[in-house]
């Protein structure tokens, strides 16, 4: 598992999670610090020994679905110490296996997929896109890293991997703040979306630039169906993607809360003109 | 197949492995949840008619062997399976509604490891009357405020109507005994109980679903299709996909009457409205005009709404009015709050009862005063 693996099913899924539950830092006291501490690992180096990640997956696992069976066909008790710490511990568990070199990209797609699956599964468990991070941790303990296969990894240039996942956090979690249901199948769609542009002829297309950038603009206010809206989404953010400047800096995932939670500030409290489906306020 | 490609299989094969097991262990054993009918979201109909009963699973796509019964003071009847399908992850059963009296009857689901009753969920009508009465009410009672709500209950067992509909901020401080206590009176009334949100719910929303689960329903009540919306999740507003919902329905009404309630107001308070706490409240932002030309492209009679703790009533343009039938369009109504002290919410009405009292003769609307026989000027109010 890659960081932005981890990102699109852990973070992504506590940000969906929280504001489905109504997580609040004033009501959940203790249980909302506990939610909060893995956010924290995102500025903190990774330890590399395989010992290490082979415990991670072993915590992700346990921690997932031990959180997933207490609340299957249930809802989130978001007070809860208990809970809060499985939560806790998912997400910690889940970011020791987090490598920190990029995989190949036959390895990309595997990881695109899980990501994918899990958020399909949400459809079922809420919590599914949790309980995909221990196999997504498994897939990130067998293969080679990019350095490893032999290909070339180092410093490149390219998009800023922080505007860029600013900008897919303000932009796919859109169907989340209309249906539940739309949020989970848009993520998953945008994920299989990502998962196809790691495919090696589409990797290799290039999208010319003033063209991206148009297309860029409609796609930020989910105005087609969400199994349209999703899917380009997913092709656009998968090209620049792997377009991105490497390596990313650590804490480039906070961009991705803020993008996340700046997306819900959005559409939930400050009623920004034009947020609103155009035509309809 | 060279040896990355050997490592690429086994690492999705094994992902694939822990995928499964994931859910197993989630999952199993095979267990239910029955997301409707229940208090909050009943069915109500005649004997013969076809009723769906939708029940999430522990496992995706696997559902038990079970069976389904009603059971009342009519008596005990199996339910016949007549179809199942699945809806996303929810089983959605259609069974035919058995010859029973009418009544009130819980719905019975027994698994081989789970015995499920679930009261009220169920209302057998062979008939209606001409007038349909119905009650509305919202803002329930907190915690400290218990007598109020018993007080309600009490009067409903005399005044029978033939609904209740609760309009949202049922659980006022989240906790899980105020909603519990919510419940337990709720489940002594005779009439269905019909309910949508409030954002009160959101402060312990998982207790909400828990117990009520109520959102975006419709309910066919005789010659009324009650519509009930949730507006109440921290965006003041209908989201797109409750529109769309809204839309559909209202295109298929099969000759009813329609009816919709949802906690947020419609109209802006205006600035001589004053509320419990000390502000107007908010109000519907998000798919206002739409859904105001909505409500006169299918001439609703009227949009019921609770949130400010008192009461006014608007026309299709936003001008308050007595709550009277005699101006056109639909009446846009705000409803005080059940739970707070018999309240002066006008300058010349110390009357209100805290509940409003609708009535339906033959589909049309005939009255939906807080005080029947002393209609209150919402004009009292001011301008918007």
């Amino acid at each position: 598992m890659n960081i932005t693996t981890w990102l699109f099913l852990y973070l992504a899924g506590l940000v969906e999670a929280a504001i489905r539950y109504r997580f609040s830092l004033g009501h959940d006291g203790w249980s909302a610090a506990l939610v909060l501490l893995p956010l924290a690992l995102l500025a903190v180096p990774r330890p590399q020994q395989p010992s290490v990640r082979w415990f991670g997956l072993l915590i992700t696992l346990g921690c997932g679905v031990a959180f997933a069976r207490s609340v299957s066909l249930d809802f989130w008790d978001t007070e809860r110490l208990d809970l809060a710490l499985l939560v806790a511990g998912i997400g910690l568990g889940s970011w020791l296996t987090v490598r920190e070199s990029g995989a190949t990209p036959a390895w990309q797609v595997a990881e695109w997929g899980v990501v994918s699956l899990g958020w399909l599964l949400a459809l079922w468990h809420p919590f599914a896109p949790w309980m995909a991070l221990a196999p997504a941790a498994a897939l990130a303990l067998l293969p080679p890293s990019a350095a490893a296969a032999g290909q070339k990894v180092g410093q490149t240039s390219g998009l800023s991997p922080a505007w860029l996942l600013f900008w897919i956090g303000m932009a796919v979690s859109k169907p989340w703040w209309d249906s539940d249901t739309w949020g989970a199948l848009g993520i998953a769609l945008w994920a299989l979306a990502v998962a196809i542009t790691c495919l090696p002829r589409i990797r290799e297309l290039r999208l010319p630039f003033p063209l991206a950038s148009l297309a860029l603009v409609p796609l930020l206010y989910p105005w087609l169906p969400v199994w349209i809206w999703a899917p380009l989404l997913g092709l656009l953010s998968g090209w620049a993607l792997q377009r991105a400047a490497r390596p990313w800096h650590r804490a480039a995932g906070y961009v991705l809360l803020l993008g996340l939670l700046l997306s819900y500030g959005l559409h939930s409290n400050l009623q920004w003109f034009g947020l609103w489906v155009w035509g309809r306020t | 197949m060279n040896r990355p490609q050997f490592q690429l299989l086994a690492g999705c094969l094994l992902a694939l492995l822990l995928f499964i097991a994931g859910v197993l262990a989630v999952g199993w054993p095979l267990q239910i949840r029955v997301a409707a009918p229940r208090l909050g979201m009943p069915v109500i109909d005649q004997p013969g008619a076809s009723m769906e009963v939708r029940l999430a699973t522990s496992l995706p796509l696997m559902l038990p062997e079970l069976q389904l019964s009603l059971d009342g003071p009519g008596g005990v009847a199996p339910l016949e399976l007549t179809a199942s399908r699945w809806d996303g992850a929810v089983a959605v059963l259609t069974v035919v509604l058995p010859a029973l009296p009418d009544g009130a009857y819980a719905l019975r689901l027994q698994t081989p490891t789970q015995d499920l009753r679930l009261p009220k969920a169920v209302f057998l009508r062979s008939s209606w009357p001409a007038t349909l009465r119905l009650v509305q009410i919202a803002d329930l009672p907190p915690p400290g405020r218990e007598p109020l709500m018993r007080q309600f209950i009490a009067e409903m067992r005399v005044k029978k109507p033939d609904a209740v509909l609760v309009t949202g901020d049922i659980n006022y401080e989240g906790t899980e005994s105020n909603i519990q206590f919510i419940y337990s009176q709720l489940a002594q009334l005779d009439a269905p109980v019909i309910m949508t949100a409030g954002n009160h719910e959101r402060t312990a929303w998982h207790r909400y679903l828990r117990v009520f689960g109520a959102r975006d329903q419709r309910t066919n009540f005789g010659p009324l299709a009650i519509l009930s919306l949730d507006s109440a999740h921290g965006r003041d507003a209908l989201t797109p996909s409750a529109f769309r919902w809204l839309q559909q329905e209202l295109a298929h009404l099969d000759g009813r009457t329609p009816l919709v309630q949802l906690h947020h107001p419609i109209f802006s308070p205006g600035a001589t409205a004053v509320s419990e706490a000390g502000g107007t409240g908010g109000y519907l932002h998000g798919y206002r005009r739409a859904f105001i030309e909505l409500c006169r492209q299918y001439n609703v009679p009227i949009v019921l709404s609770g949130h400010w703790h008192q009461d006014a009533v608007y026309d299709s343009s936003g001008k308050f009015r007595a709550d009277r039938v005699d101006f056109p369009g639909t009446k846009f109504v705000v409803t005080t709050a059940l739970g707070a002290d018999v309240r002066q919410v006008f300058a010349d009405s110390g009357t209100n009862n805290g509940y409003r009292w609708i009535e339906f003769t033959g589909g049309k609307l005939g009255a939906y005063s807080s005080n029947p026989r002393n209609p209150v000027p919402s004009t009292a109010l001011g301008s918007p």
